[in-house]
């Protein structure tokens, strides 16, 4: 990609913070991958050796944000980039953080994701910012991402304390044409320097919780002098406060409407700047505060607004009027001002006269090949006659849950399929209880869980997916891949030993494209009275796809579609021409023994 | 000038491909650029879309509902799913091949391609509904289909970005290797468009 200071280039969110890092001259940068956030860390794996830093993927959130926090102990600009549920696996050292202050710029972005596209939670990062009493950026374009992931680092030095910078899905998963800045080389003669103020003891924690407490309103002041704040000035004696991506949506949908109200435009959504926020509501007869997510800005400007005893009607999530829920787009705030405003919503016309068809949905599904299709299936084959609890995690595999494969009875966050399955075992012994856990997801946070069942003697048969690869963030390496972020080789973590180490007995490990072996085996983990855990080990098709090719033989198919109802291969077609393999087929070879008439058959070259 | 595109297929179809060799076609013509794309969970063969919007000054890289200049539907379903994006005089481009979801494999649910023919005829937007995979396979690969809709796109899309400028980008992102059957298949697409226009 083009360097140059000054040039122009079409950038993603998440690359142009990557770009305001190195403008700001990291030298580390740590992340766990997680949607949206995972190409911030991407890319900045790919321009480490070129610009002189270190750049890791980390085992998880928590550690990702502890050895940002070390290298900023020692004095150098770090950060960690990590989704908004990663950030509750970290929150134990960002909240101990926040009193203990940093040395080098430090910079914690969080990219948050409301819809939720692909999260178990829509919760809104700004209040953790405000929980931990740090500061929080929220850009609203790739530009602004850029410049203020850069200014965050001097905002992090200037205050002593980690910055939350907090793009969302549409900030981060949104491409912009970006002007490119200077890159300032990385300090590198820094070093640590012992103090006790670098260990949390009770007593100092009571004297920086109130130092933290003060630099509230220093962060306030300076966030007030930042680029990132503006006022529009209008023609109405209303206004419009907006932050992040909303900003865009309530520009074009006042263009839509014809409306040319005031607009404070909010980049420093914690804490609020108050002299700005407070002048712009003394000099509005009423304002709408548009946000996404949850009310940190509204909440902030109606204390503002009560404490200044300011007149200034504040309409918003508080009064009804937007909504806390769910991804904004221009014509959800389109309708918000409408509806405040008393107006009657214009739609526009209908395309067809005609209504649409009814449509089938299509949610995503676990690839064709995919090995972990195979591994449920075997499992579900052996624990169907006996009523098993089938406890899923975060992965590809979560897609185990559609039909035809229902192979996920539980799944709440990352690490939990092993310790749901043991609470669940406590409660109905005679039940058994399947966890599933991908390879990244075991690393994570599945150790902990697993040597907690041999610890106390759980009956759990816990099967590690492991494909080689975190499938579904886009490939990341991990540390039982053999490769670090960097693309060099790194040592490999072996998950037997590690099993075997936390004191597991039974363990063995197959390869759920054999289908029957990984059927025996099933049978073996669930017949073993104590903790158990199978190894189900196959590359994931999108990185190594099998060198075959299968088809089914006319004559001997009877059309029953056995393949589609049990297994579920999106290759495998059932249509007027009768039951075909697509060439789509990734050649696992899993369906063939599923066929009671033995018609799928391997393409023999 | 404000262009707004919609580009609907399915997970692993090339729609970002495609919105890539738009958005920098546009980016050469000195347009500012907001797009947007669904990654991750759902590109797993779930629906896909992009919206890309090009001109003088754009903000919401989202388009409202009626307000799209032109469609790229990489697969007919998913183009039905999201021709409510377009204006009333808008562009429709669509692959008439269907990729059908598990739930109609399975038998769990149907799709009734004729009355999706006839409500995409019905609509008042300028539409080319022709088969682009089999182009595409014409061209050498039914990976090439987002090289067929950037070919009609390229001479029926209605933006100000010329075909020439769009066939060299395209050229510019792939692999040398594939550039005979993408330049074949874009030329397919622009032939097909041609000839249903006289
Ligand atoms: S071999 Fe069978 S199960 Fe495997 S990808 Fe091909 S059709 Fe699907
Ligand atoms: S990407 Fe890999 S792990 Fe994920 S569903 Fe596809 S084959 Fe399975």
């Amino acid at each position: 990609m083009e360097d140059k200071a000054g040039s122009r280039v079409l950038m993603m969110g998440n690359e142009a913070i990557a770009r305001g890092a190195v403008e700001a001259g990291i030298a580390v940068a740590a992340s766990y991958p997680g949607t949206p956030s995972s190409e911030i860390m991407g890319t900045l794996a790919g321009w480490a050796k070129k610009y002189g830093f270190h750049a890791e993927w980390s085992v998880n959130e928590k550690v990702a944000v502890e050895t940002a926090a070390g290298a900023s102990y020692a004095g150098a600009r770090a950060i960690a980039s990590l989704k908004q549920m990663g950030l509750n696996v970290a929150s134990d050292a960002v909240m101990s953080l926040a009193y203990i202050g940093i040395e080098g710029g430090l910079v914690l972005v969080v990219a948050d994701d409301p819809g939720p596209h692909s999260s178990q939670t829509e919760q809104d990062t700004r209040y953790f910012a405000t929980f931990a009493m740090l500061p929080v950026l929220e850009p609203s374009s790739a530009q602004e991402a850029k410049e203020m992931t850069r200014w965050a680092f001097e905002l992090s030095e200037a205050l002593r304390l980690p910055v939350l910078v907090r793009p969302t899905t549409r900030s981060s998963h949104a491409h912009g044409d970006v002007i490119l800045g200077e890159i300032t080389p990385a300090k590198v003669n820094c070093g640590f320097k012992k103090d006790p103020q670098w260990c949390i003891l009770p007593s100092l924690s009571a004297r920086k919780h109130a130092w933290l407490v003060n630099q509230q309103e220093e962060a306030k002041k300076l966030l007030a002098e930042s680029p990132f704040n503006w006022i529009e000035e209008g023609k109405a004696d209303w206004g419009v406060i907006t932050s992040g991506v909303s900003y865009n949506y309530v520009k074009e949908a006042l263009e839509l409407l014809d409306l040319t109200p005031r607009i404070l435009k909010i980049g420093t959504p914690y804490p609020l700047p108050d002299d700005l926020a407070g002048g712009f509501i003394r000099r509005t007869k009423s304002v709408i505060v548009i946000e996404e997510q949850e009310p940190v800005i509204e909440d902030q400007l109606i204390r503002l607004a009560w404490k200044e005893k300011i007149s200034a009607e504040i309409r918003g999530k508080r009064t009804g009027d937007v909504s806390r829920l769910g991804e904004f787009n221009v014509d959800r705030v389109k309708s918000f001002i409408e509806n405040s405003l008393g107006f009657m919503p214009v739609k526009p016309e209908p395309i067809s006269a005609l209504a649409p068809p009814a449509l089938p949905g299509r949610p995503p599904i676990l690839c064709a090949g995919c090995a972990h299709r195979a591994a449920f299936y075997a499992f579900k084959e052996v624990g169907k006659k006996m009523d098993a609890v089938y406890c899923g995690d975060i992965g590809c595999y979560t897609l185990g849950f559609a039909p035809p494969l229902n192979a996920e009875d539980t799944c709440l966050c990352m690490g939990a399929g092993i310790t749901i399955a043991y609470g669940l075992s406590l409660i109905e012994k005679e039940r058994p209880h399947l966890a599933f856990i991908g390879d990244s997801t075991f690393l994570h946070a599945g150790m902990t869980g697993l040597l907690n069942l041999v610890y106390n003697k759980a009956n759990v048969t816990v099967v590690i997916l492991d494909n080689e690869t975190t499938a579904m963030t886009g490939f990341q390496a991990h540390p039982g891949v053999g490769v670090s972020a960097t693309g060099d080789p790194a040592p490999k973590a072996d998950l037997e030993k590690i099993v075997r180490g936390l004191g597991v007995e039974h363990v063995e490990t197959v390869n759920p494209n054999h289908l029957q072996a990984t059927i025996e085996a099933a049978e073996r983990a669930l017949a073993y009275n104590g903790p158990a855990v199978v190894i189900a080990r196959a590359p994931c098709v999108n990185k190594n796809r099998p060198d075959k090719n299968f088809f089914i033989d006319k004559e001997e198919c009877t059309e029953c579609a056995i393949c589609i109802e049990e297994l579920g291969c999106p290759s495998i077609i059932k249509d007027a021409a009768g039951v075909t393999i697509a060439d789509t087929c990734a050649g696992c070879g899993v369906c063939v023994p599923i066929c009671p008439s033995e018609a799928i058959k391997e393409v023999t070259p | 000038m404000k262009f707004s595109l919609v580009l609907a297929g399915v997970g692993g179809q090339g729609t970002i491909l495609a919105s890539r060799v738009i958005s920098l076609a546009a980016m050469e013509k000195g347009y500012a650029i907001r797009s947007t794309e669904t990654l991750g969970m759902a590109q797993r063969g779930g629906s896909v879309i992009s919206h890309l919007r090009f001109g003088e000054q754009i903000f919401s890289p989202l388009i409202p509902a009626g307000r799209a200049d032109a469609l790229l539907g990489f697969e007919l379903i998913e183009a039905v799913r999201w021709v409510s994006l377009l204006k009333k005089s808008g562009v429709a481009l669509i692959n008439s091949a269907v990729i059908p979801p598990y739930e109609v494999l399975a038998g769990r649910s149907r799709f009734d391609e004729d009355a999706a023919k006839r409500f995409l005829e019905s609509t008042s937007a300028d539409t080319a509904i022709f088969d682009m995979t089999a182009l595409a396979v014409r061209a050498g690969s039914s990976r090439a289909t987002n090289a067929v809709l950037l070919g009609a796109f390229s001479v029926k899309g209605g933006s100000p970005l010329e075909p020439e400028l769009l066939e060299r980008v395209m050229l510019e992102l792939i692999p040398a290797k594939l550039a005979d059957i993408n330049r074949r298949a874009f030329e397919l697409g622009q032939e097909a468009c041609l000839r249903s226009e006289t």
